[in-house]
């Protein structure tokens, strides 16, 4: 009677507090496991123009979001792919002399957090900065800058 | 008046030893008994076996050990049914605290916005921008638009 009474009141002070501090370590772990590691970064420079010459098979992964753009060509011009770690900064030089510069700065809950910054070389005035939360393996595009006859895409893709 | 003699039978000797009798009757038959050997035998009977019954008697009452040895039975048995409902309890209270913590850190409810691609901040000194967000089959892409004034580079 003692022993089932005890045993009882065992599983209570100890069985919870148990699977609290297991699950709690799983999580640190998991994202002890992920963090402090950086990412890698695919990055996908598309001509943009109205030529009518249809869209890169080798982009038809993104095909459906670049139909949201008033483009009838999409071309790609290059495909980088830089490996970064987290708080490191890695400067590219894109088509139409615009420069990149891509910072990732660890995960926010499971995406990847990635500072991004576009700017023509020739005028320093302009820029855009921003910072994305990105689900592993994700694509965002920004758009815009003046390349050739049309604009110059640029498709990120971030992976852990 | 009653002048009906009263015999010596093992009914009367019976109501003599009850006393069950009046004074007059008692008399007469303790008269009769002191003269009769079997009459006094039978009574000297009934008192053996009214000693008998009465020592029984007593004897049933439970002594202490008994009595504390059948209350712990019925403790314990009470207990281990009280014992079974609160490590049923317990179980269940277990359960629910899993099932809750499952939730609050595997559950449905994050991963669903956990899928969405997010666009903490945007500073632009460009002309101006748009941010459009073109569904996908697991949820939203993003695409940030620029407008770009400037000279063609080529």
């Amino acid at each position: 009677m003692i022993n089932n009474c005890l045993i009882g009141k065992l599983t209570q002070i100890f069985f919870i507090p148990a699977i609290l501090a297991f699950l709690s370590l799983n999580s640190a772990l998991g994202q002890s496991d992920k963090a402090g590691k950086g990412c890698e970064i695919t990055i996908r420079e598309i001509a943009a123009d109205n030529s009518g010459k249809g869209t890169d098979p080798e982009l038809k992964d993104i095909k459906k979001d670049l139909s949201k753009l008033a483009y009838s060509t999409f071309r790609l011009e290059q495909t980088l792919q830089v490996s970064l770690r987290d708080g490191e900064t890695k400067t590219l030089e894109l088509p139409g002399k615009n420069r990149l510069e891509l910072t990732p700065e660890g995960l926010e809950g499971e995406k990847i957090r990635l500072r991004v910054k576009l700017s023509p070389e020739s005028d320093k005035e302009k820029a855009l900065e921003t910072i994305l939360r990105i689900p592993d393996g994700d694509t965002f595009l920004i758009v815009g800058p003046s390349y050739k006859d049309g604009v110059l895409i640029v498709a990120f893709t971030a992976k852990r | 008046m009653d002048n009906k003699k009263l015999a010596l039978t093992e009914e009367n000797i019976c109501r003599y030893y009850d006393g069950q009798m009046d004074k007059k009757e008692r008399e007469e038959l303790e008269a009769l008994i002191s003269a009769s050997p079997e009459a006094r035998a039978l009574l000297e009977k009934y008192s053996t076996v009214s000693r008998m019954m009465g020592a029984l008697g007593t004897e049933c009452i439970p002594d202490e050990f008994t009595a504390h040895r059948n209350w712990e039975a019925i403790s314990s048995a009470l207990e281990k049914k009280k014992g079974r409902s609160y490590r049923r309890l317990s179980y269940w209270v277990t359960l629910a605290a899993a099932a809750i913590i499952l939730i609050f850190l595997y559950g449905p409810l994050p991963r669903a916005s956990a899928n969405e691609l997010v666009v903490e901040s945007i500073d632009c000194t460009y002309s101006s921008f748009m941010l459009l967000k073109p569904e996908t089959g697991s949820g939203h892409t993003i695409i940030i638009w620029i407008e770009d004034n400037g000279d063609k580079n080529h």
